[in-house]
């Protein structure tokens, strides 16, 4: 077993690769009463096609989400209930690029762990339970359909993007809910339910010796051998500039896109991460003359946000919320970004975003569950959550300067608005 | 883990010393009682206050101040405890030993408390851009369903009680307020609530009294107000509200008078009630109407101990309204007859139990607990909530779901010609 400890943070890290290529990372939180644990794959709305042995497989559109949803289910019965009788809750989420299971409990941590282990391993479909199933996805689908942030994100995905997975909705549409069945659940789960793809994290209230000793007696899955279809990576044009729709609200819902390069190299994803959200944040932070004019001249509420998303196969950056001035919105913030030649950061306001960033890594480090979900989706890329810091110092003024050369492209911005209903 | 409950000079002081937490949360609150008059130019008070202060007369220079101390957080909470309204300035600064060269943050965190409280600033242009954001927070309630939903039932339901007030007031009320009507419930607040601060955190007890002695200065003010709602009405027949939108999922909110208070003999029966029937994912709501019949994506239910009322709510097809609303009733009469496997009471009991103890490891909720106990004045004993839930039985959730009696069913669906 592997023992890091960070100083900088505090904490120890604890890493093995079980022999069935499975990834254990532990993490001890003195004090805490809790243990959270997350089991996660990654399987997300991003795979579309494997090959395996017995040839090539369509994924059909929703089945990672389909298949989180359904391996609740043993035999019909909610596995739950399981985890209730051992004073533990479980859920799981699906993204674009992992699925993950969860627990968190108080007591019974090794009983948790088997169950957790032993219904993501091990599935018992029914074609019954199948069944009714599409009918609370739909019913999910209708939920998100009437929300105006997932509608405005999938909306501007599918403007900026011109055949990138991430255009595909994580929960699939009507039509490809048919084409979910116990076999395409099957499949699915035989290749992407590997252990070598999967990661485990346990933090909180633990002995790491014999929390290791322990997972080893347990009844993994077997390995399956298949390659999956490499994503390919688009130029940084998006497909279309702007696209509006009508929906039953009051403010309008706007948002802006500028599409970003996919990045290889997982310590330069981090890095030009931190280097955009500083500089973002200068631009549009609260303590920034720029927000004060937004906000002085109505264009922009609480609700009004940035975020930065890079991956191996595409980056993005997103700002946008509810305003009653989404054209006027839309002109400012383009023209804000495509002019910044001119921004001035002073040595005192650089350093000053040191400061925060030592502050906001510092702070999260009290929830455990953010911990697990950040460790996870840092090393699907390859890297480490507790490099932050690290990067972060290294990181220049220079390099703040630098980035402003990401927002350069025109082709790149696509905008997207949701505006009320024409009465 | 330790609970120190202490006063510095007539202001009462909650300490919670542990070094589990990488940061020190400081809250200083303060309670009054729901005034409807008052209520919107008050509400408004935390958002001038944190934004400008004597010494930090534009927004930027408050903003800085604040990430030059690590990127504190400063927020303000304003909640109702059905009769009484909290304010809670609520700031999170990193312990000493992250910072570069250990700076000592937490004179600057009580001492910038005490700024933005007591030394406000009042000016036109910042309490034009607050009324706005705060506008536009009531105008965006239109685009979350849910919540429209919600606020539309306790409306009518409520309609003759201060319960129907929103913690932040009303939208009709703000757009006629002036900036001298915020100054004013700003005078009242200062003078007339009681104002108690809680300290969650890796502290030093004497240390912290020694900052509330330097910076901060008593109103005299000992009176708890009344927190708990004494009014309730007769429900003479059940009252159904349909309004129609342009939705795709129908939302479906059943209201129900459940009169049974806070830390009353009932109530831990009526919360293991609420755990049972849609409180959790054991419940028989979720089991029945979700994993059963796949009607729905979410339904649960609420308890509010401080009014005695309990909701339910979920997202249906709008052709299954009778269908969920008779197998709901169904669920209730099941649970009041006791037609319910045993072990479910004691898988509630877990769930209640498991839910408590995760509290301690969030110093939000910790806070939060202490400020409560504090205010209903009692000793905070996790030990003393579980011997009180181990005795509740079967019996007593069956009689206090008798308790339940539906007042307000509220609708919201699409187009019926579809």
């Amino acid at each position: 077993m592997n023992k890091t400890i960070l100083k900088n943070v505090n904490e120890i890290l604890y890493h093995e690769v079980l022999d069935n290529g499975l990834h254990v990372y532990m993490l001890p939180k003195a004090g805490f009463q809790k243990t959270y644990v997350t089991f996660s794959t990654n399987l997300g709305s991003l795979n579309e096609k494997i090959c395996t042995k017995e040839g090539d497989f369509i994924l059909p559109k929703g089945i990672a989400h389909f298949l989180e949803h359904k391996l609740f289910e043993q035999d019909g019965k909610d596995v739950s209930t399981r985890f209730a009788r051992q004073q533990a809750e479980v859920n799981a989420f699906t993204q674009h690029n992992r699925t993950t299971y969860l627990f968190s409990c108080t007591d019974h941590l090794h009983k948790n762990l088997e169950t957790l282990i032993d219904f993501v391993q091990h599935p018992k479909f029914t074609e019954e339970g199948i069944k009714r199933e599409k009918g609370i996805i739909t019913q999910e689908m209708k939920m998100y359909e009437d929300d105006a942030n997932t509608v405005s994100y999938y909306g501007a995905i599918n403007n900026i993007f011109h055949a990138h997975p991430l255009r595909n909705n994580i929960l699939g549409t009507k039509e490809s809910l048919q084409d979910i069945t116990k076999e395409t659940l099957e499949i699915t789960h035989k290749y992407f339910y590997n252990p070598s793809n999967m990661i485990l994290f346990i933090t909180g209230n633990i002995d790491p010796k014999q929390v290791l000793a322990f997972i080893k007696t347990l009844p993994f899955k077997e390995e399956v051998s298949f390659k999956r279809k490499e994503i390919e990576v688009e130029g940084i044009n998006v497909l279309q500039t702007h696209q509006e729709i009508h929906k039953d609200i009051v403010i309008p819902n706007f948002l802006l896109g500028i599409k970003q390069a996919g990045i290889t190299n997982p310590k330069d994803i981090m890095r030009k991460e931190i280097t955009l959200s500083i500089l973002t944040d200068l631009i549009f932070g609260k303590s920034s003359l720029y927000h004060k004019e937004l906000i002085q001249e109505g264009l922009i509420n609480e609700s009004f946000g940035m975020d930065i998303t890079l991956e191996q196969s595409f980056g993005l950056i997103l700002a946008g919320g509810e305003t009653f001035k989404p054209e006027e919105l839309n002109k400012r913030l383009v023209n804000i970004m495509q002019n910044l030649d001119d921004f001035i950061i002073t040595e005192q306001d650089f350093n000053r975003t040191k400061k925060q960033i030592i502050g906001s890594f510092i702070k999260s480090l009290n929830s455990i569950e953010f911990i697990a979900n950040m460790f996870t989706k840092y090393h699907y890329f390859g890297a480490s959550m507790f490099d932050i810091l690290d990067i972060a110092s290294a990181i220049t003024i220079d390099d703040v300067h630098h980035a402003k050369h990401y927002f350069k492209n025109k082709e790149s911005y696509s905008s997207f608005t949701i505006y009320p209903l024409k009465k | 883990m330790e609970f120190i409950k202490t006063a510095v000079e007539n202001i009462d002081l909650n300490i919670i010393k542990t070094s589990k937490f990488k940061t020190t949360r400081i809250q200083v609150s303060f309670v009054g009682d729901v005034v409807e008059k008052e209520l919107t130019a008050r509400a408004l008070v935390p958002y001038l206050l944190k934004t400008v202060s004597n010494k930090y007369q534009e927004e930027q220079e408050l903003q800085k101040h604040l990430e030059e101390l690590y990127s504190a957080t400063l927020n303000v909470g304003i909640n109702k405890i059905s009769k009484a309204h909290t304010i809670t300035f609520d700031l999170s600064v990193i312990d000493n030993v992250y910072t570069i060269d250990h700076e000592d943050l937490m004179d600057e965190a009580f001492s910038f408390l005490h700024e933005i409280i007591f030394q406000p600033y009042f000016k036109e242009d910042v309490f034009q851009n607050e009324k706005r954001l705060l506008l536009e927070y009531f105008q965006g309630i239109y685009a979350n369903k849910m919540k429209y939903s919600v606020k539309q039932l306790v409306k009518s339901m409520f309609k003759d009680e201060t319960f129907r007030l929103d913690q932040l007031g009303n939208q009709e009320a703000l757009e006629k307020l002036t900036l001298n009507d915020v100054k004013e419930a700003y005078n009242n607040l200062i003078k007339n609530d009681l104002m108690f601060i809680t300290v969650v955190g890796n502290v030093d007890a004497e240390e912290i009294k020694s900052y509330i002695k330097t910076y901060f200065t008593s109103n005299n003010v000992t009176r708890i107000p009344v927190l708990l709602s004494d009014e309730d009405k007769e429900i003479s027949a059940i009252n159904t509200i349909k309004e129609e939108q342009d939705v795709q999922q129908a939302k479906l909110v059943c209201g129900y008078r459940f009169d049974v208070k806070y830390r009353e003999k009932d109530y831990y029966a009526a919360t293991i009630f609420n755990l049972l029937l849609g409180g959790s994912t054991e419940s028989l709501l979720f089991q029945e109407i979700r994993e059963k019949l796949g009607l729905v994506y979410f339904i649960n239910s609420s308890y509010n101990p401080y009014k005695g009322a309990l909701f339910i709510y979920s997202g249906i097809n709008q052709d299954d309204y009778q269908k969920v609303l008779t197998e709901t009733e169904t669920l209730i009469e099941r649970i009041q007859q006791g037609d319910f496997k045993d072990e479910l009471i004691d898988i509630m009991k877990k769930l209640f139990k498991n839910g408590m103890i995760q509290g301690m490891d969030s110093n939000h909720a910790l806070a939060g607990k202490i400020s409560q106990s504090y205010l209903f004045n009692f000793e905070y004993s996790i030990q003393d909530t579980l011997d009180h839930l181990e005795r509740v039985t079967k019996q007593d959730v069956m009689e206090v779901a008798r308790k339940l009696r539906k007042d307000t069913i509220y609708l919201l669906r699409g187009a019926l010609d579809e």
